[in-house]
């Protein structure tokens, strides 16, 4: 994967670089002592780690970008607090962690920081970890010894520089391609630049494509002041690397070898301003054009059109219509068209967990069941048919047991409350809501949870919501435990829900009650839908 | 449009003068032209930041350009985003006169302190204080390659570190002029360091000023803490606060004094 998208220039600085004697000298001390002591014990101390636990998001988003770049290495994400948008990296080759800054996950998206993980996954995969590292560590080596020292670190350092200007090309081709446009990992430069000022990034960007480079003369002197000027900076040749990934990924080899990344990149083409999401979408149905129904197709996608979405999903995963078959990025459109509720994506989603997608979804019945449920109180017409044929059967709660839970029985839940929770939580619209709690009331990352008929939905800090039917929640083995005064339910050790401190009357004591009864009250049944 | 005369410190204009006449920097100048060394520093920049011009940036540059129309310069510099969280606008350059401006800055600065910054820098840039900077620059990021003597570089960093800190009080006076506001222009001394709402309540620049009486223990210092702070000023490159606003109320009075003004008269 790596030699595809590797910079032309790059293993030619990279030999010259190499004849240097003491580059070679120093990279050989920097694998044994530096990387492996130095940057461990100071990561491990000061620094922390992402987990699947802890941060599953952003633990999602670096696993993304490892897969879309074909990197097998295992490699750890650490949390360092920083008012630069940086994200680095620490150890050597074969060992290499990434420490992403905190600016950068409070001001960026995650498609932002799904390029600036792949960047250095790129790094990782392109093996630039250990000359990376010698680059911030040779200065204050070499200036040790008098004289002779500092030029050899000038020396050096006009080599690595002209390295490392391609290798960081390379690697923003690899930011690129793991979050799918180049428009992403420009976004993410751009902050790094100093364009968080957030209504002129484009501009910027349409500035950075004219860049032209130009040869400068006196090399050793020019190439000390550049590397000293540049040095300090979070992106350095920021703008020249902006002008080549855009070059790039507007070229035939991008489009043969990463149609996906040409077709979604805004300097491949210009859609039309004008046009809304949905427009394009319109326009795109109605094109012949095979390259211009692709851009529209992905423009409209960019722009939030659900129905694109759905139609790019289904091409990436069966590999048609002028794409290539790539079952991750097809079921991340899909996902997305899921989560903005569109009722195609939720059944499509539904018929990739009942077949299983290898590497990517497992099969479940139960999820697949219940996305077609959700297509299904949509209306949407393959789920109606699809139930109808399949007599999906639901396990419900006997209406006892569902009125205990109840605040006020007999009292609705308020129209606009319902609909976030069916949004949020992805509840079937047939499902009757009992009660509910909001810890989070927001649109971009809700926390929420809901007990229906049909069983218990709800959403913690990951991007997709959970649900438990009632028969998972009587037989799985539930434990309670008391964190900082909050109640807390877990299910099979995971945790399901933690109530307000000081607060009996929370769902979670009476979740509590109902589990503990499970063997006193069986009239519950199932029903089909 | 102002002249250097208009608001020039003394001393800015003697020891750039002093630095600029010494023969070692006149032969340290000419190599840098001969090898092209200000062509490189400019395309450092162009190639890592964004360029702010009035397709990007218009409100921004429309600040500098009417600068550079008020000090009269002979061309607007170039100007670049950075991100640093510390910075407010800085020159830089070496013949060709460079400007940075702080993304952090530009965004929590109001309009009046923003421009007051900017103006202070196209100020100096007009008095030439970026050949001054650009030595200094050279002097620490590449005295190695530099073909004058160490003795030479060393009686250079003497003057350049005294102008260093003179320096200050010109750009102080050009953002008075060009913003026309006293409290404006105090304001920039402290907005980085002193959290917005306080800065509103310490009413600078008006006859109740809260900063007057720490001022005071600045200039009633006793011989001790004068030693110490002067030890202390040979680490930094501006001045100290208290200075900086003596300076510039100072200005105030003779400046506003001259257009018939009387917003300084109860200074101090």
């Amino acid at each position: 994967m790596k030699t595809l998208y590797k910079h032309p220039q790059e293993d030619a600085q990279l030999a010259f670089l190499l004849q240097n004697d003491i580059f070679r000298a120093l990279t050989a001390a920097y694998q044994q002592l530096h990387a492996s002591v130095a940057d461990f014990s100071e990561i491990r101390n000061r620094n922390f780690q992402v987990t699947k636990q802890n941060y599953p998001r952003l633990y999602s988003l670096l696993r993304q970008a490892a897969a879309r770049l074909r990197c097998r290495e295992t490699v750890s994400l650490y949390l360092e607090f920083s008012f630069d948008y940086s994200c680095r990296l620490l150890g050597s080759d074969g060992d290499a962690v990434i420490l992403l800054s905190s600016k950068c996950l409070e001001d960026m998206d995650d498609l932002a920081l799904l390029a600036l993980l792949g960047r250095q996954m790129s790094h990782i995969q392109c093996r630039h970890v250990a000359y990376l590292g010698i680059d911030s560590m040779l200065e204050p080596l070499l200036q040790r010894i008098p004289i002779a020292g500092a030029a050899a670190a000038e020396v050096t350092k006009g080599l690595l520089l002209s390295w490392r200007r391609y290798a960081e090309m390379t690697a923003d081709r690899g930011g690129a391609i793991a979050s799918g446009s180049a428009d992403h990992l420009t976004r993410a430069v751009m902050y790094q630049m100093g364009g968080s000022i957030r209504r002129y990034p484009a501009y910027f960007a349409e500035a950075a494509r004219h860049f032209q480079p130009e040869e400068l003369a006196a090399a050793r002197l020019s190439d000390t002041i550049v590397q000293r000027v540049v040095r300090d900076m979070q992106a350095p040749f920021g703008v020249q690397r902006l002008s080549d990934l855009m070059r790039w990924c507007g070229s035939g080899q991008c489009r043969e070898q990463f149609p996906q990344l040409y077709y979604n990149s805004s300097c491949s083409a210009a859609l039309p301003e004008e046009l809304d999401a949905g427009q394009l979408f319109q326009k795109a149905e109605s094109c012949g054009e095979r390259d211009e129904r692709l851009f529209l197709l992905h423009g409209a996608a960019r722009k939030g059109s659900t129905q694109a979405m759905v139609r790019l999903g289904q091409s990436y995963l069966k590999g048609t219509d002028g794409l290539p078959k790539d079952p991750d990025r097809g079921a991340d459109y899909v996902l997305r068209a899921a989560k903005d509720g569109d009722a195609d994506a939720l059944y499509l989603l539904g018929q990739l967990f009942r077949a299983g997608v290898p590497g990517f979804f497992q099969k479940n019945e139960q999820l697949s069941n219940w996305m077609t449920r959700v297509a299904y109180g949509k209306k949407q017409a393959m789920a109606v048919r699809s139930v109808r044929e399949r007599s999906v059967q639901v396990p419900v709660i006997s209406k006892a047991r569902l009125d205990k839970l109840r605040a006020q029985p007999d009292v609705p839940v308020p129209p606009e409350v319902r609909e976030k929770l069916l949004r949020w939580l992805w509840i079937p619209m047939q499902d009757e809501i009992a009660a509910w709690e909001i810890a989070v009331d927001s649109a971009l990352s809700p926390k929420a949870i809901a007990v229906c008929d049909t069983g218990i939905y709800f959403r913690d800090d990951s991007t997709l919501p959970y649900w438990i039917d009632w028969k998972t929640f009587f037989r799985g083995p539930f434990s309670v435990r008391v964190l900082s005064g909050s109640v807390v339910l877990l299910l099979n050790g995971r945790q399901l829900w933690r109530g307000g401190k000081n607060a009996p009357e929370a769902l979670v004591h009476k979740l509590i009650r109902l589990a503990k009864a499970k063997n006193t009250e069986r009239k519950d049944e199932n029903r089909h839908e | 449009m102002y002249k250097p005369k208009d608001y020039q410190h003394p001393r800015d204009r003697a020891l750039l003068g002093q630095l600029l006449e010494m023969h070692a920097v006149g032969q340290l100048f000419d190599w840098c032209r001969k090898n092209q060394a200000d062509r490189a520093l400019v395309y450092a920049y162009r190639a890592s930041c964004p360029e702010i011009n009035a397709a990007t940036l218009p409100a921004v540059y429309d600040m500098v350009l009417r600068a550079c129309e008020m000090f009269e310069t002979e061309a607007p510099p170039l100007c670049f985003l950075t991100h640093d969280y510390d910075a407010r606008v800085t020159a830089a350059g070496l013949f060709s006169p460079i400007l940075l401006l702080s993304d952090t800055y530009i965004q929590r600065a109001d309009e009046a302190c923003l421009y007051g910054a900017i103006a202070g820098q196209v100020g100096g840039i007009a008095l030439g204080h970026q050949r001054g900077i650009g030595l200094t620059w050279l002097f620490d990021n590449i005295s190695g390659l530099l073909p004058i003597p160490g003795v030479a570089v060393k009686a250079a960093e003497v003057l350049l570190n005294q102008w260093k800190r003179w320096r200050w009080f010109s750009c102080d006076r050009a953002c008075l002029l060009a913003t026309g506001s006293e409290e404006a222009t105090l304001r920039t001394l402290f907005d980085l360091s002193v959290p917005e709402d306080i800065l509103h309540r310490m009413r600078l620049g008006t006859p109740n000023d809260d900063y007057i009486a720490q001022y005071h223990m600045f200039t009633d210092a006793s011989a001790a803490s004068e030693l110490v702070t002067m030890l202390n000023s040979m680490q930094s490159d501006t001045p100290w606060t208290p200075e900086r606003y003596r300076e510039l109320r100072s200005f105030c009075e003779t400046a506003f004094a001259s257009e018939g003004g009387t917003e300084g008269e109860d200074f101090i």
